[in-house]
């Protein structure tokens, strides 16, 4: 049996009391950009201070301060220099390590996390552009992760240099700033592209690992350019070229394939212009999946 | 069996022209067409029955595969800033737990796009709409499921918007919140606002409307008044039971007319009457009364609530 549906007559009706005005064509646009982003992100940034894995994850940023009072305790003659523990926590800890794992965690989250528990309903049905919303959860998921990452860089060197100011030289310190940049520069660009992922898969925990840690470390110690297509490499030759003269070990490798290869690396700016791109393109691409979202909780 | 249209929803603020969605190869709603105006709807159907899709696809959540859903005709998942005119009260559970009430209230007036202080007035003036000023600054982590549930409803209501989307209302609150939110419902419909109510308990919805959208097996079945919907299901006749100290005079004399299919008294005594138009039949009821003088105390259809018209026409 059916009882056929109604075929309703169209037309300008007079509708609600509402104070927020009947709905009328073509006069209602979305809140502007930059106030909705911010107003997300600050209070997206709160949420994601509470979360639980905040904890595990502050933990393992302390690996690098662990490193840094081992080698205050262990190396009392100077066999390391602080100049070389310096770049070799940056490039091969930071980098290749903490700097992914800390994007990962707060990256995938920032939209998927909402999305499968239901939160983001509530930015959903506001007249908000999706890219406000993509671009407030992003910026607080980065704020977060940089924040960690820049605790511990500053809980590093306190370690390393309280008590031995010796060691705090220009040149130490030029080398301490610019790593600090580069991987709070790499912290962004991570956590853009896990956003996206979080964004684009409903399970992207795995694919996240595998880029993060297989991709990321095969694909970067590949030879020839296509260690280009990688992010750690575009942040390794930022780090290498601001830490030349450290004569650190991925810098003496890096130096060898030159050699062996004659590879000539790319310059400081267009790494930095590379990251910035898949930086960029990675929000964009977030950007557009979301409004293609379809909310199901 | 096809069944003329019941009623023209005089002032269609939301419609949903031809909406079809699948999902790999199953369908979940197939080529529903409805025009809601202003006054409470209840959204119903069975578990699996596409309520719940057609009701996400209404509120903009989900894009349907086929058709469209327009406000004012426009489509809001294009057209955010529509957003404005829309409530959402959703069924999950998932709130912002860190937030006090009140701040939570605050975040989400806030990105309808009003300043400070219309904002902390707004924001006050919905709590007290669902009675939640006590505890308005303990988080929300802290609160009852009902206490929840109003909070949701504060959050949809606080920008006052036009059409209302109202997922399990009721879930989780005691039977006084129940009383309180039921007449909120009741006065937002009287109010002139589009009020759409999914829900599957059918005395929920029926305590708050009497209009209604069925949706079975991913196809609309029926949308209006629930008498009239009762009424236009011909092949189950309407029983009505009229109590009357002369039943059998009056058993003799329904048994004569047109409109009457059936009659027979039951073992309290009252006269049960069948008929496939009970909107003629009510009008002319009063009529033959009077004519022949017949005394009647009590009339009371017996099947022409949300339970039985469900039953009816999903097979119940």
């Amino acid at each position: 049996m059916n009882v056929t549906a109604p075929s309703a007559a169209a037309g300008t009706v007079a509708a609600g009391s509402g104070q927020a005005g009947n709905v009328q064509a073509g006069n209602d646009r979305p809140l502007g950009l930059a106030v909705s982003a911010f107003w997300i992100a600050f209070f997206s940034f709160r949420e994601m201070v509470r979360r639980r894995r905040i904890l595990s994850v502050g933990l393992l940023m302390l690996l690098p301060v662990v490193l840094a009072v081992a080698w205050r305790a262990l190396d009392r003659d100077g066999v390391i220099p602080p100049e070389l523990l310096l770049a070799n926590l940056s490039g091969m800890v930071y980098i290749h390590f903490m700097v992914a794992v800390v994007s990962l965690a707060f990256g995938l989250s920032a939209i998927g996390e909402s999305a499968d528990e239901g939160t983001i309903i509530y930015y959903w049905t506001r007249p908000l552009r999706r890219e406000a919303i993509y671009l407030g959860r992003l910026v607080a998921a980065q704020a977060v992760a940089g924040l960690l990452v820049a605790g511990s860089l500053v809980a590093s060197f306190l370690v390393m240099t309280v008590g031995n100011f010796g060691i705090i030289t220009l040149e130490f310190l030029k080398l301490y700033v610019s790593a600090c940049l580069v991987i709070l520069y790499g912290a962004i660009v991570y956590t853009a592209i896990f956003a996206a992922i979080g964004t684009w898969l409903k399970k992207p925990m795995l694919p996240a690992i595998l880029f993060a840690f297989g991709w990321e470390s095969i694909g970067g110690n590949a030879p020839l350019r296509l260690q280009e297509l990688t992010v750690v490499f575009h942040l390794r030759n930022l780090l290498h070229n601001t830490a030349a003269s450290t004569g650190d070990m991925p810098n003496l490798l890096q130096e060898l394939k030159v050699m062996l290869l004659h590879e000539v690396p790319p310059s400081t700016g267009h790494s930095f212009l590379v990251l910035l791109a898949v930086a960029v393109v990675a929000f964009a691409l977030g950007c557009w999946l979301l409004r293609r979202k379809e909310i199901f909780r | 069996m096809n069944v003329a249209p019941t009623t023209v929803a005089p002032a269609a603020v939301l419609r949903a022209e031809r909406v079809s969605k699948w999902f790999g190869e199953v369908i979940a709603v197939n080529d529903c067409t409805l025009a809601l105006g202003p006054g409470v709807t209840g959204l119903l159907g069975l578990n699996g029955a596409g309520k719940t899709t057609l009701f996400k696809m209404l509120s903009g959540l989900i894009t349907p595969s086929q058709g469209e859903v327009l406000i004012r005709g426009h489509r809001l998942r294009r057209d955010v800033g529509l957003f404005r005119h829309v409530g959402f009260c959703p069924e999950s559970d998932a709130l912002f737990d860190w937030l006090t009430g009140r701040e939570f209230l605050m975040l989400m007036v806030r990105l309808m796009g009003y300043d400070g202080t219309e904002v902390a007035a707004r924001s006050e003036r919905a709590l007290e709409l669902v009675h939640l000023g006590d505890a308005a600054d303990r988080r929300i982590g802290a609160y009852s499921k009902g206490m929840r549930q109003k909070i949701k409803m504060a959050q949809a209501l606080a920008h006052d918007p036009e059409i209302v989307f109202l997922d399990e209302p009721l879930n989780g609150m005691d039977p006084v919140s129940r009383r309180e939110i039921v007449a909120l419902v009741q006065r937002l419909g009287d109010e002139g606002r589009c009020v759409v109510v999914s829900s599957h308990i059918l005395p929920e919805i029926e305590t708050m409307t009497r209009s209604i959208v069925l949706i079975h097996r991913g196809k609309l079945m029926a949308e209006g008044d629930i008498t009239e919907i009762r009424d236009a299901i011909h092949d189950r006749p309407t029983i009505v039971a009229l109590t009357s100290t002369e039943p059998r005079r009056l058993a003799s004399s329904l048994a004569g007319r047109d409109l009457v299919r059936g009659v027979e008294i039951d073992e309290f005594g009252r006269v049960v009457a069948r008929t496939d138009h009970a909107v003629n039949f009510y009008r002319e009821l009063p009529g033959w009364l009077l004519a022949e003088s017949l005394p009647v105390d009590e009339i009371e259809t017996l099947d022409d609530n949300l339970q039985a018209v469900f039953d009816y026409l999903v097979g119940g």
